[in-house]
């Protein structure tokens, strides 16, 4: 039972930093808060939180210290704007309340099987250990695991781990469940209907993207939730050239790297699809994007080329087999592997009916910048994912143990930047469900 | 009438949710968790001496209390290395003693005729070098 209870109270401890600290603004005229919906209050709230403890991790600062400053901002801001400004306040929506039920369930399901999956076990689990203990960033090259991985996901998990009651293991992952859901019902809040369409369609999404194999300690879940955030704010862009929301999403797109090494894939990827639309946005703020970002991945490189170690490809030698038959060859391993990979996360067939779907609306493709955007990105994911895995036709595991372990969780991540497709034309087409 | 209203207006939510407790089999989990203590799912689910043999690590942590990290070998390859069982940060590793794992006579690259077993349990062994 009090395991139980410790779940409630980690629930309260989560939503409570995510509620702050964008609730000073509201006293502000600084920012328009009273026009953020109440999911993108909750996810701006942890974003700033995260980015200020990705700075904590390479400190020797008390992280319980921070947490607890948190919370007390957090209840004395929300108490007082209660009780000053709104009656009905948020936490009476019933939106909250399935979202925080759904989060329930599914710590609730972690708690029961806690075990960690393969790699959680092997490397993630000694970062996490490593701050739980109290100790930073400088200290992950005496733990075990791999030492190029980068830390921000399992810092997140240690702290939280440390946080609880109990100092239980897997209390730390259900931060993960909660990134998980919080994304899913963020970018639900696209769909203007609250009472069929949207509680359905977030339902069907969380069912069919949940994998209790990725929350045994896996950060592919991060990289999919902070994927659909940058994929809302970088919509929100596009549709508005509003550079609060490139902010946001050049803030999101840019801890992928410190979440895991696939980071820098998203990343670049990013920067060239939107370099695609350079003559139709602002060209000195998207510039300015491509610059920061490049800036930024080249600084994580050097800090841990400094403290740690580099190995961006993993293993893979950069050296290609321009024989065609080699390609040939690759292919005959690759297509197979990619639709078994498909497959295995139901949400890709989604997707690729949302595209078909997209392809066909001529008239909607010319109007739609965004939609241009998705189509080239979704072809620049899969022209990167010939490249990287070719360049692993010559590692010593071999491509089809490379295709084999990481194709399917390197497509789970990546679904995370195409679930708003779905998103949209289901606002836009909500009207045949109506009828 | 504002009742009915409130229902419609909630139908949704309430089936939804039925079906997400099913779904997710939130009953079972409770269960287990009240029924089974932490330690008991982890070894429920890592196995005592099969698998990561977690439950064995952890007996032979609890029972010897040494104060240094130990070598960990597992002749099962079909699963993941046991060391975070067993591992703390800031902690040397001893070169006497190993965790032998489900060991296979003919298979394992451990010699055991050359180290003292000090723990067993099946194929599972606490040894110290001789």
């Amino acid at each position: 039972m009090k395991e139980l209870l410790n779940i409630f109270v980690l629930l309260f401890l989560l939503l409570s930093i995510s509620s702050f600290p964008i609730s000073i603004l509201r006293f502000k005229s600084l920012f328009n808060v009273k026009k953020i919906y109440l999911f993108d209050f909750l996810s701006i709230n942890f974003l700033i939180n995260t980015i200020l403890l990705l700075f904590l991790s390479f400190t020797k600062f008390n992280f319980q210290v921070y947490l607890l400053a948190l919370i007390s901002c957090s209840i004395i801001f929300n108490i007082y704007q209660f009780i000053k400004y709104e009656p009905k306040y948020d936490f009476l929506k019933k939106e909250l309340i399935f979202f925080l039920i759904i989060t329930l369930i599914i710590s609730i399901k972690l708690s029961a099987n806690p075990t960690l999956s393969w790699d959680g076990l092997e490397n993630w689990y000694f970062k996490a250990q490593n701050f739980f203990y109290g100790l930073n960033f400088f200290n992950l090259n005496e733990t075990l695991g791999i030492n190029y991985y980068p830390h921000l996901g399992t810092y997140l998990w240690g702290i939280f781990w440390k946080s609880s009651f109990f100092e239980y293991e897997y209390y730390g992952r259900i931060i993960y469940v909660y990134i998980f859901v919080l994304s899913i019902f963020t970018i639900s809040d696209l769909i203007k209907d609250n009472h069929l369409i949207k509680p359905v369609f977030t339902s069907l999404i969380v069912i069919i993207c949940y994998d209790e194999f990725l929350f045994g300690g896996y950060q592919d879940v991060l990289l999919f939730s902070f994927l659909i955030f940058t994929s809302k704010y970088l919509y929100f862009y596009l549709k508005t050239s509003d550079n609060k929301y490139l902010l946001l999403s050049f803030l999101y797109l840019n801890l992928l790297p410190w979440i895991k090494n696939e980071g820098y894939i998203f990343v670049i990827i990013a920067i060239v699809s939107l370099s695609c639309f350079i003559n139709l946005l602002k060209k000195r703020e998207i510039i300015l994007f491509m610059i920061l970002s490049i800036l930024l991945i080249l600084l994580k490189f050097i800090i841990f080329n400094n403290y740690l170690s580099i190995n961006p490809t993993h293993g893979a030698n950069l050296k290609f087999n321009y024989e065609i038959n080699g390609f040939i060859e690759f292919l005959k391993i690759f297509l197979p592997g990619l639709i078994v990979a498909i497959f295995r996360y139901k949400i890709w067939i989604l997707i690729i009916m949302g595209f078909v779907f997209i392809f066909r609306l001529k008239q909607v493709n010319k109007k739609n910048i965004f939609y241009k955007f998705l189509k080239i990105n979704f072809v620049i994911y899969f022209l990167s994912l010939v490249f990287i895995y070719y360049d692993f036709l010559d590692e010593p595991r071999g491509l089809y143990w490379w295709i084999h372990t990481t194709l399917d969780r390197f497509l789970y991540s990546i679904s995370g930047s195409f679930i708003i497709l779905l998103v949209l034309i289901l606002e836009q087409n909500k009207h045949y469900f109506k009828k | 009438m504002i009742k009915n209203f409130q229902l419609k207006k909630n139908i949704t939510y309430i089936f939804l949710l039925i079906f997400l407790l099913t779904f997710f089999d939130l009953f079972k989990n409770t269960y287990l968790i009240l029924k089974m203590n932490y330690e008991k799912r982890l070894v429920f689910n890592y196995g005592y001496c099969e698998k990561t043999s977690y439950g064995f690590v952890k007996y032979i942590k609890e029972k010897y209390n040494l104060k240094k990290n130990i070598h960990i070998h597992n002749d099962d390859k079909s699963v993941p290395y046991s060391a975070s069982f067993y591992f703390e940060p800031k902690m040397e590793f001893s070169k006497d003693y190993l965790i032998l794992l489900n060991y296979e006579d003919k298979k394992s690259l451990i010699d055991i005729n050359e180290y003292n077993v000090l723990d067993k349990h099946q194929n599972c062994f606490f040894l110290k070098k001789k």
